[in-house]
């Protein structure tokens, strides 16, 4: 087992390591520089100069070996747009906000999600189902910016229940919250009830009713922890892209959050945070994936022994 | 086991949730009041009208459109920053009423040759007691020009002796012309006359030790920001909002009547709107026809017209083969439809432009548009038909007869969709006036910008701001290359410079005059029009300020029957 | 015999049988008409009732989306700013937006993009990915290990983050660029997929008999692998449609997505945001448009699935 942990591990970090190699690469041919989208009239010698206190003006080699040496030390730069800043300090601030609404959508998707997969799956094809099935479809369709609008406006104006924008309490939580968790609750419902459905039809299921077991104990027994699974590993991907999937919401109700600050790092040319968020979002990435690896390794004994023989 | 690894992933799921809830932030959710335009102007012909007593609460909810860069003068980077020290620092003048009057400097006297400034401070203090003196003010400068923090706005300051050589590295700190001969006073020596100095330019102060003390830092936090002016900086939650409360140590303080100033940050329009309507701002440029009508039926709201002081306008690259004739740029000018753009992307709020210079700006105490007429139209009046003015410059070009072979290019700075929709309305208009064939190219800012002023273009969509005197808009091409339409004239050079150095009002006005006539009929841009945004405040809001130049800051405003 | 038949305590005898005949072949017949495994799905398919209307939406836009300017006079570019944002009437079916553009022509027109956006990169990345997994498939050893490494690293690289940049670096103004940004790490979970279903192919009872009884590789390939592995893609493609939709309407948003003179459905929904509260229709027509695309192929994948899935076989 310690085995197989490590094994992950140090796959882990190449594939780390090959992915900043290409982001880097890829941030540096992005046309344009942060200093002339701001500034209109720009002296050259200006620009030059802002350019040289960041390192810029040198081959991309020897920026690409700089950059290598300072993220070994944990620094990921500075900010070109925001002077002063460090791009650690910007994730400490911001990642704690997306985090927050992300983390509390995902939970509350998920675990509504799956309790209404089984529900749909248990009363198959009654109302019921065919209820839930619609809006889980729905909520996969329409747009993020159309919902997200529409409670602005029918929650904050129409019928003034919540702030309109902005962070700080509670009361700012419910319509982000609300809007981002119909995304994950729509896809787990459907996803949860084919899985109990897949689960169902298996024999020892059949074995457990004809045993004359309850209805209840079959579904907290044996259909849920076995259809869970798959869903496991869903979550822990999805947990990485809390951080970065949630612009939309982030603008339009103005919460200060890092999906939001990465586009608009590269709507501004801001390299250094653009290249910092991107190492930041992989790693985290591919630590959910490792650990929903090694999550599904422990709980399936079947993978376990088949990555080690 | 099992159970161990549900718990655990319980646990990180709250995780997520406590590491949120240390971002609680007792902000009070109240109205924003977006701060569009570049100050804080109110309307000239509609001034506030006196109002009742003043609330026991003086408090007030502002839009800020954009997360400040970093609030440091040396190494800020955009318009937000510069709103922003309006109120937490104390230039030496402001313009306040249209006018230039002293705020960190009592009084000041300008040598006959018109080289040195001698200011005679005022008694003010920082937030922190201590008290402001002409070398904060001398610190200032030095930091803008040391090359180090690489100011992105040194050509403001261009004129003070030595500045430029400074800033590029050529000359050594110690040769820059300004000096503190003692604690109230400060002198600025200049290299060239500029006679539009004090109303084009702030100087602000900066506390030498603060600076040292936070390096690279300064400015990017609340408590790293050394404040002197009507408000200082309580709370910052970057992105989020800003807190500003009143400077008691102000010298002013008595006439400040806001307790509390809270910026908050949307940059959603929808939001901004939104807001307003249920009172989290206090006020509001808009400029949406529906939600206009709206506001306008609120008994509690009020409107003013504020004119925004910017010019919109086509450049034209004149190094660039097609757009290298004159008759072709002027075509493309005349072809314009200015009233259908004003009306479509403003929803006619925009005034059409026939001229460089907006309303607002002044020469001295005589206003320039009053006194100046527009060059285009006298050119409009003379020539009616652009089309055959086109095929006239393609014949000088050897390009032929037929419009229609000729295909141009438009870029345009934004790739929105309201962008690409206004956008295509110039094609369309270019297109049925010329019959030429047009491009569209859409770049998002940064890149845009980075074309423009490399010349990688041939017709641009641009903007200009202007300040006080006509002097900043039209010296935008009194420069080596010709401005960003690389528009090579010796005699508008040599104009607008004799102008900024001519102490007579009528004389500087006439040669402003000149040198915006030559620019516009040599068509080295095409304007388009004078934006402007309607404001809405709530009833309750008192003294906000009409002019679109003034520099008071949100100082004079007050809260009276909330 | 009638030594066997002493036991027994019939009342029958031979004589009581009479021969009436053989048919040739008698015995070699089945109780049912054979059917293969498509026409199988085929009927299972058209059973669905759910799939089949979906099918049958998708067919009407797509129909729509063809011959929408035979339908409507109207110009998709034709300004006419005495008209702009007006409701939908008589004259304007879907209204008009903020330059008095016919928003029914607009739509359908975007329409063409849209779809063509969602077939044309779902299309892509099943090409690219088949023949990637089938080719790490076929050769096995260190060289599949090395081309899922690959795989395994551009799949690690956030899919958002890979489609902004690449279009802002591309700066992707065309068609052609805006499908490239987002197909360029797309493939990989359709090639993972192929080539674990053809190792798991080449694995079963069938393969390993086809191969004792000494069928050619060729006819393995071709007889077995590839229809089996083809319902298996075509479910997949159908789900992957509707993604590529969104991430356009999701560009769009942003900025980056498709230029003018082309709209999609995402572009124009998009624009109307801000004019969502006093212009509902300008967004309704194309939210709902994309909707009902999503979710027409999202339930025909399921359909599609559910039909071709062996298991279910009867």
């Amino acid at each position: 087992m310690t085995k197989f942990i490590v094994k992950r591990i140090g796959y882990m970090l190449v594939v780390l390591f090959c992915v900043v190699t290409i982001t880097f690469f890829l941030v540096h041919s992005i046309p344009g520089d942060p200093l002339s989208s701001m500034v209109q009239d720009l002296p050259v010698e200006t620009r030059d100069l802002y350019l040289e206190k960041y390192g810029f003006d040198q081959p991309i080699g020897v920026q690409y070996v700089k950059f290598l040496k300072q993220l070994l030390t944990g620094d990921l730069g500075q900010s070109l747009r925001y002077p002063g800043r460090r791009v650690m300090d910007i994730v400490k601030n911001y990642a704690p906000v997306s985090g927050m609404i992300g983390g509390l959508s995902l939970l509350i998707g998920f675990t509504a999600g799956i309790i209404l997969g089984i529900v749909a799956a248990l009363k198959r094809n009654q109302w019921s189902d065919r209820v839930i099935m619609i809006l889980a479809l729905l909520g996969t369709t329409i747009p993020t910016f159309v919902t997200a609008a529409v409670l602005q406006y029918a929650l904050t104006v129409a019928y003034p229940l919540f702030p309109t924008t902005g962070f700080g309490s509670m009361k700012h939580l419910v319509l982000p919250v609300a809007c981002m968790c119909v995304g994950p609750l729509s896809s787990y419902a459907r996803y949860m009830r084919s899985s109990v459905l897949d689960t169902a039809n298996q024999d020892f299921i059949l074995t457990a009713e004809a045993k004359g077991v309850s209805q209840f104990r079959i579904v907290v027994r044996h259909l849920f922890r076995n259809s869970f699974l798959p869903c496991v590993t869903m979550i822990c991907t999805s947990i990485a892209g809390i951080f970065s999937g949630s612009f939309i919401v982030e603008s339009i109700f103005a919460i200060p959050g890092l999906g939001k600050y990465f586009i608009s790092a590269i709507n501004d040319r801001d390299y250094s945070v653009v290249l910092g968020l991107n190492v930041i979002f992989t790693g985290v990435y591919i630590l959910s994936v490792l650990v929903s690896d090694i999550l599904l390794a422990m709980i399936d004994p079947r993978i376990r022994l088949t990555e080690e023989n | 086991m099992k159970r161990t690894i549900s718990l655990l992933l319980a646990l990180a799921a709250l995780l997520g949730l406590l590491a949120g809830c240390k971002m609680e932030n007792p902000e009070p959710m109240e109205g924003d009041a977006p701060d569009k335009s570049d100050a804080a102007p109110e309307d000239k012909t509609d001034p506030q009208p006196a109002a009742g007593e003043k609330d026991a609460e003086q408090y007030l909810n502002v839009l800020l459109s954009a997360e400040p860069s970093v609030l440091d003068v040396a190494r800020f980077l955009g318009i937000v920053d510069r709103n922003l020290f309006a109120n937490l620092k104390e230039p030496l003048t402001r313009i306040k009423d249209g006018e230039v009057t002293g705020a960190g400097a009592e009084s000041w006297e300008i040598s006959d040759d018109g080289l040195t400034y001698t200011f005679h401070l005022r008694e003010n203090h920082w937030s922190d007691g201590q008290k402001v003196t002409a070398q904060d003010y001398v610190t200032a400068l030095q930091r803008q020009c040391d090359p180090a923090n690489a100011f992105a706005f040194t050509s403001d300051y261009a004129d003070i002796k030595n500045f430029d050589a400074i800033a590029k590295g050529e000359a050594d700190a110690s040769s820059l012309g300004a000096t503190a001969p003692d604690e109230n006073t400060l002198v600025i020596e200049l290299e060239r006359v500029n006679v539009s100095l004090l109303s084009s330019t702030e100087f602000f102060p900066d506390r030498a030790d603060i600076a040292q003390q936070h390096g690279d830092t300064l400015g990017t936090e609340a408590e790293k920001t050394p404040c002197c002016g009507p408000f200082l900086l309580k709370a910052w939650t970057h992105n989020s909002s800003l807190e500003l409360a009143k400077n008691e140590n102000y010298w002013d303080a008595e006439n400040v009547s806001l307790e509390k100033v809270t910026y908050h940050i949307i940059p959603d329009e929808n939001a901004q709107l939104a807001s307003l309507e249920n009172g989290s701002l206090d006020y509001l440029g808009v400029s949406t026809p529906e939600y206009v009508t709206k506001f306008q039926g609120r008994d509690d709201m009020s409107e003013m017209m504020i004119s925004a002081g910017r010019t919109i306008m086509v450049l034209f690259n004149c190094e660039d083969p097609v757009f290298s004739n004159q008759k072709v740029r002027m075509a493309f000018s005349l072809a314009l439809d200015r009233d259908a753009l004003a009306e479509v992307i403003t929803n006619g709020t925009a005034t059409p432009a026939y001229s460089l210079v907006p309303p607002d700006c002044n020469v001295g105490d005589l206003n320039f548009r009053e006194n100046a007429d527009e060059p285009l139209e006298a050119v409009r009046a003379a020539s009616s038909d652009p089309k055959a003015l086109l095929i006239e410059g393609m014949k000088e070009l050897g390009l032929g007869e037929d419009p229609s072979k000729l295909t141009v290019k438009f870029a345009w700075g934004a790739t929105t969709a309201a962008a690409r929709t206004y956008s295509e309305l110039y094609q369309q208009i270019w297109q049925e006036e010329l019959g030429c064939n047009v491009e569209l190219e859409f770049n998002d800012n940064a890149t845009h910008m980075s074309n423009v002023n490399g010349g990688g273009y041939q017709m641009a969509s641009f903007s200009w701001g202007a300040n006080y005197e006509p002097q900043f808009q039209l010296s935008r091409w009194a420069n080596k290359m010709g401005g960003q339409s690389r528009w090579k004239n010796e005699e508008y050079v040599s104009l607008v410079s004799q102008a900024s150095q001519t102490l007579d009002e009528k004389e500087r006005l006439e040669l402003y005059a000149k040198a915006e006539k030559l620019l516009i009929e040599d068509a080295a841009i095409a304007p388009v029009y004078f934006t402007a945004s309607r404001r809405f405040y709530y009833n309750y809001v008192c003294g906000l300020t009409g002019n679109t130049f003034d520099t008071t800051g949100l100082a004079p405003i007050y809260t009276s029957g909330r | 015999m009638d030594e066997q038949n002493r036991g027994l305590e019939t009342a029958l005898s031979p004589q009581d049988f009479t021969i009436c005949g053989e048919e040739a072949g008698g015995a070699d017949l089945l109780a049912r008409k054979p059917i293969t495994y498509w026409q199988d799905a085929w009927r299972r398919f058209f059973e669905n009732k759910l799939a089949v209307c979906a099918l049958i939406l998708l067919c009407v836009i797509a129909l729509t989306t063809i011959f929408a300017p035979l339908l409507s006079s109207q110009s998709p570019s034709a300004r006419n700013l005495l008209e702009r944002k007006q409701w939908p009437s008589a004259q304007h079916w879907f209204g008009t937006d903020e330059l008095g553009r016919d928003l029914f022509a607009r739509v359908w027109s975007g329409g063409r993009v849209s779809i063509a956006i969602g077939i044309g990169g779902a299309a892509i990345v099943a090409v690219v990915g088949c023949i990637y997994g089938g080719l790490a498939a076929y050769f096995g050893g260190k060289v599949d290990m090395l081309m899922m490494r690959v795989v395994e690293i551009l799949s690690s690289v956030p899919h958002l983050l890979v489609v902004i940049m690449m279009s802002v670096v591309l700066e992707s103004s065309s068609i052609p660029t805006l499908l490239f940004a987002m197909t360029v790490t797309g493939w990989c979970p359709i090639a993972r997929l192929v080539r674990s279903q053809m190792l798991q192919i080449s694995r079963s009872e069938y393969v390993m008999a086809a191969k004792i009884m000494g069928v050619s590789p060729l006819k393995i390939v071709v007889r077995h692998m590839i229809p089996n592995t083809v319902s298996v893609i075509i479910v997949a493609i159908t789900f992957r449609i509707p993604g590529f939709i969104f991430g356009e309407a999701f560009l769009s948003y942003v900025g980056l997505g498709v230029q003018p003179p082309n709209t999609s459905w995402g572009a124009l929904a998009s624009a109307a945001q801000n004019s969502l509260l006093y212009h509902p229709y300008m967004m309704f027509f194309p939210a709902l448009l994309i909707a009902l695309t999503m979710l027409s192929f999202t339930l025909m994948g399921d359909g599609l699935r559910d039909a071709l899935d062996p298991k279910l076989r009867r």
